[in-house]
């Protein structure tokens, strides 16, 4: 579970988000929300990206506290991502897997069903958007987390990846109990994702919706 | 030429380079007006330029580094002229090759002037002496780069070629890249010719310093000096570096690193990237320093970046409250290394900056509104 206590993200002194307690249980999420409501912040403070006032803790562990084991947890893809143009996807594959202590033939697998195997070996500066977004959703799933989050991971990709990719969500969820928070400002196709509930960012707060 | 669009080419590309390398041309500033009295600042630039004209050697060093600034310029104005924001200039193509090769000209002379300038009065000294070959070398050279340089504008404004010069010319990356290299290798690659500067100035330095001077017994508090001011020379890199690890390095805040090793990435990467350096300095060896003075001086090597570095991570540094931070502290250290403090010395500036990296990595937020985006 994710609990969320008095966190406070401030941007000077602009208030981006502010959430006094909230507790997230195990499940597929979709955060939803306006341009601008703090979807991206949201993820980015639990991803480690952005420092904020406050708590957030996983199973009781904070990221505060122990970050190097929180971040274990918690894997994040960015909704665009800027990588070091003269790496390869192989060196970002290598030292995801160092770091996330996995093995590069997980990774392979995902890049082979997204279809950017044949680029693997050449440098992320000569890829288009749709094969970055893809090589950074592949590196959110290396390792073993407990969390995925996922910030607009359908945007510039094709048909055929939105498929690997909400499919791939569902057997994880379901077979390794992984949880994910995704946002989308596409809606999903009836069925197509196993959606546990919804989460809104409006307000400069996050709150659960009851079904 | 149209005044309109010699305006534009003066706002996107020439006053764009001057921005983002002001901390560079600061530095080559005080470098060549400010080491010396006001009152014998002529007198020492006169009695430079009497150097290089009456020694090939020494025009011949010269004119390599103002090849690497024209390296520099090239580089960054192809890749202003590849940026998408700056497509709109592909509208000069209506105009004919000639004028297009015009208003490149125009541009390379404008970011070129500081060095065309100093080139212009050192000719004219050759001549007034009547040293008729150094004249011509310095203007054929000069004249040959000029027009090379608009050459290679024209053919990115024409052919809307997709990277930079330097990343074109460059080959494909061969080695492993383990995550504290990154940051060099972004060095290598696209900061070529900084570097090649910045290298050139600190191991003429170097080999200046112990040619020159010959103690009667070893003494290490001059060479701390001089290593001082090699890492001070590359306070410009350091700030590349920090800019391109908010930019392009911000996912890696993301991967579950402990801090220590973060902070030992930290110091490996500034030790390679100080190598020639202290690979050189063992040409002192002996005169200058004993065996038991070499860890003093790696610690200060490296723990001196690792602190401007660990300044930077800190909320509102901009560009030049950077510099001014690191003149304050550099003229502290002057007096701190007269004293002899021995080993205390780098361990207090490794602590302080340990200290500073640990407390502010996770803090920091990417607020570069007011540093200069570099190229």
């Amino acid at each position: 579970m994710l609990q969320f206590d008095s966190v406070q993200k401030h941007y000077g002194t602009f208030l981006a988000l502010d959430i006094p307690s909230l507790s997230i249980a195990n499940g597929v999420y979709w955060l939803q929300g306006e341009n601008g409501s703090g979807k991206s912040t949201f993820l980015k403070m639990i991803g480690g990206l952005h420092p904020f006032a406050g708590n957030i803790s996983l199973n009781g562990c904070s990221i505060k506290k122990n970050r190097v084991s929180f971040l274990q947890q918690v894997n994040y893809a960015e909704a665009e991502t800027l990588y070091p143009l003269f790496l390869t996807a192989k060196d970002l594959v290598q030292l995801y897997c160092y770091t996330k202590k996995s093995t590069e033939q997980k990774a392979l697998v995902l890049l082979e069903q997204l279809h950017i195997i044949d680029a693997y070996q050449k440098p992320v500066g000569s890829y288009s958007s749709g094969m970055l977004k893809k090589l950074s959703i592949a590196l959110a799933f290396i390792g073993n987390p407990k969390w995925i989050l996922l910030d607009e991971p359908l945007i510039t990709v094709d048909a055929e990846a939105v498929a690997v990719i909400c499919s791939l969500v569902n057997r994880l969820h379901s077979e390794e109990d992984i949880s994910f928070i995704i946002t989308s400002h596409q809606p999903f196709k009836t069925g197509q994702l196993g959606i546990s509930q919804t989460l809104s960012a409006a307000h400069q707060t996050i709150i659960m919706n009851h079904a | 030429m149209h005044r309109s669009a010699l305006t534009i080419l003066q706002r996107v590309l020439v006053n764009h380079f001057y921005k983002v390398n002001a901390g560079f041309f600061l530095f080559f500033f005080f470098v060549l007006f400010g080491v010396v009295k006001g009152g014998q600042l002529i007198d020492y630039h006169l009695s430079l330029i009497q150097g290089m004209i009456e020694s090939f050697v020494f025009l011949g060093c010269v004119i390599l580094i103002w090849f690497l600034y024209t390296i520099k310029c090239v580089n960054h104005i192809t890749k202003q002229l590849t940026e998408p924001r700056h497509r709109f200039l592909i509208t000069l193509n209506t105009l004919s090759s000639k004028e297009q090769y015009l208003y490149m000209l125009f541009v390379h002379i404008q970011v070129y002037m500081p060095v065309l300038v100093y080139a212009l009065i050192v000719a004219f000294i050759a001549a007034s002496q009547h040293l008729f070959g150094a004249m011509w070398a310095v203007l054929i050279s000069n004249l040959v780069m000029i027009l090379f340089s608009a050459g290679i504008y024209r053919r990115y404004l024409q052919r809307n070629v997709n990277e930079g010069f330097l990343k074109k010319i460059s080959g494909k990356p061969f080695f492993p890249k383990p995550l504290f290299s990154i940051p060099l290798w972004f060095i290598q690659k696209e900061r070529t010719p900084m570097l090649l500067i910045t290298k050139f100035f600190t191991l003429l330095l170097l080999y200046g310093f112990i040619n020159l001077y010959e103690p009667d017994t070893p003494d290490i508090r001059p060479i701390l000096l001089i290593m001082m001011l090699v890492v001070v020379a590359h306070a410009a890199i350091i700030l590349q570096i920090r800019f391109y690890e908010e930019e392009r390095l911000v996912f890696t805040k993301n991967l579950p690193v402990p801090i220590i090793k973060k902070f030992i990435g930290l110091l490996l990467m500034y030790l390679l990237l100080l190598l020639p350096e202290l690979i050189f300095i063992w040409k002192g060896f002996a005169l200058h320093f004993q065996l038991t003075d070499l860890p003093q001086i790696l610690l200060l090597t490296v723990s001196m970046p690792a602190f401007f570095h660990s300044i930077l991570l800190m909320k509102d540094i901009d560009n030049e409250s950077y510099y001014r931070i690191l003149f304050v502290i550099c003229a502290l250290l002057f007096f701190v290394i007269l004293y002899n403090p021995g080993i205390v010395l780098p361990t207090v500036i490794l602590l302080a900056a340990f200290a500073l990296y640990q407390s502010h990595l996770n803090d920091f937020e990417k607020n570069m509104n007011s540093i200069a985006k570099p190229q």
